[in-house]
């Protein structure tokens, strides 16, 4: 990742010396935030987009909107689970246009059955598999598609999901235990 | 144990991402070739679940997000500075172009004063309501007015009142008041002209009959005694 320091907007500045450090030091706060949470917001928008690109447009557009509003959060700390939230529901948006769009120009087609005797790793990586899981996470409900999204990435436990998403653990557990089960249904 | 319950544990286990089966169940399993092979099944399909989402989640992230981010930034603080400029500017290209266009609504180009003032008056006349038919009617109240004597205002009614009555005929106003117009000075007499009279509403004061008393004649040359 590339080293990031952030300029404070102008309108920021002021002819006050003691106020400019502080807002210097809100905006250090802001970039160190940024730098933490822009990969997740970038995977929780490429989760649901399935495309870098796209994914890569609604993390920054996430991103920037969290920056125009930093001055008004008065919880700080829960940065991260607002740009979280901000990119899902970017990228839901998007997402939901493109089917729509997919939906009116092709049809629909049902995948085939799959083969029984292969090994999960080379059923995880079948592109016919990942399709129908795709496909079948798409179908989650919205809260557990991203409590499945957040609970794989990497380096998330559930207690950080939990705070993420500002629910309890136990509602973390329980939606994982019901979207792995419906996936499990549709994959089967 | 039934073998639908043992399945179905097996699946709530699997899908609450227990590593191993509860005691029972795994004895089942043990002791079952058909729950054995569901189990193996299923447990390979989470695993592929995992593996799948895992693959969808962890995708690398690019390395132009920060910078795009960043660029981004300081189009905005750009903007944000012209934002405070540009608002004084704007007052003040709004105030200089109020400022110039009351200068020119106060300078355009009007009228030469006679032919204005004609124009004006016609048209106070136009709306008057005729005061002498078009025909040489006359009215009955005019004709009792005409044959009563002369009732004149009380001396205490300004001059100006019964001045003003103008009978003017309707095809001569133009021209009447195009005469107005160069009675100069007085608007309010040029005006007054081309209205009608007010109405009467005093009663009139009646003139005495003359009255002459008997005349006592005397001789002019001094009586004889």
């Amino acid at each position: 990742m590339q080293e990031f320091v952030l300029n404070p907007p102008a309108r920021l500045l002021s002819a006050d010396p003691a106020k400019d450090a502080g807002r210097a030091s809100a905006q250090q706060d802001f970039e160190q935030r940024l730098k933490e949470t822009s990969p997740l917001a970038f995977r929780v928008a490429r989760a649901v987009l399935r495309n870098d690109a796209d994914a890569e447009d609604v993390a920054q557009e996430a991103l920037f909107r969290a920056y125009r509003k930093w001055t008004h959060l008065r919880d700080r700390s829960r940065f991260r689970a607002w740009v979280v939230r901000i990119a899902f529901r970017l990228a839901l948006d998007r997402w939901r246009s493109a089917k729509r769009r997919e939906r009116r120009e092709t049809e629909w087609t049902a995948p085939a059955a799959q083969s029984v005797a292969l090994t999960a790793e080379q059923v995880a990586m079948s592109s016919e598999f990942q399709a129908r899981l795709e496909r079948a996470l798409d179908e989650l409900p919205d809260k557990s598609r991203l409590v499945v999204i957040l609970s794989a990435i990497q380096g998330y436990t559930l207690e950080e999901v939990a705070a993420i998403l500002e629910i309890p653990v136990g509602t973390v557990k329980s939606k994982l235990f019901f979207a792995r089960k419906q996936l499990a249904e549709k994959l089967r | 144990m039934n073998c639908n319950k043992a399945q179905q544990a097996i699946i709530d286990s699997l899908a609450a991402g227990e590593s191993t089966l509860p005691t029972e169940i795994a004895r089942h399993e043990q002791s079952c070739a058909a729950c054995r092979n569901y189990y193996e099944a299923q447990s390979r399909l989470f695993r592929s679940i995992d593996q799948g989402v895992g693959a969808i989640a962890n995708s690398s992230v690019p390395a132009s997000l920060l910078p795009v981010i960043r660029s981004r930034f300081d189009e905005q603080a750009a903007l944000a500075r012209l934002g405070i400029l540009g608002w004084p500017l704007t007052a003040l290209a709004a105030s200089a172009l109020a400022v110039i266009a009351l200068a020119i609504f106060w300078h355009r180009p009007r009228p030469t004063q006679p032919a204005y003032e004609v124009r004006q008056l016609a048209t106070e006349a136009a709306k008057v309501e005729p005061l002498v038919a078009a025909t040489p009617k006359v009215s009955k109240k005019s004709e009792r007015r005409l044959s009563e004597p002369r009732v004149s205002s009380a001396p205490s009614v300004a001059v100006d009142e019964w001045t003003q009555e103008v009978m003017v005929l309707p095809e001569e106003r133009e021209a009447f008041a195009r005469f107005v117009a160069q009675v100069p000075k007085n608007p309010v007499v040029a005006l007054a002209l081309t209205r009608p009279a007010p109405k009467e509403n005093e009663a009139p004061v009646e003139i005495a009959l003359l009255t002459i008393r008997p005349l006592e004649v005397k001789s002019l040359e001094p009586a004889e005694e």
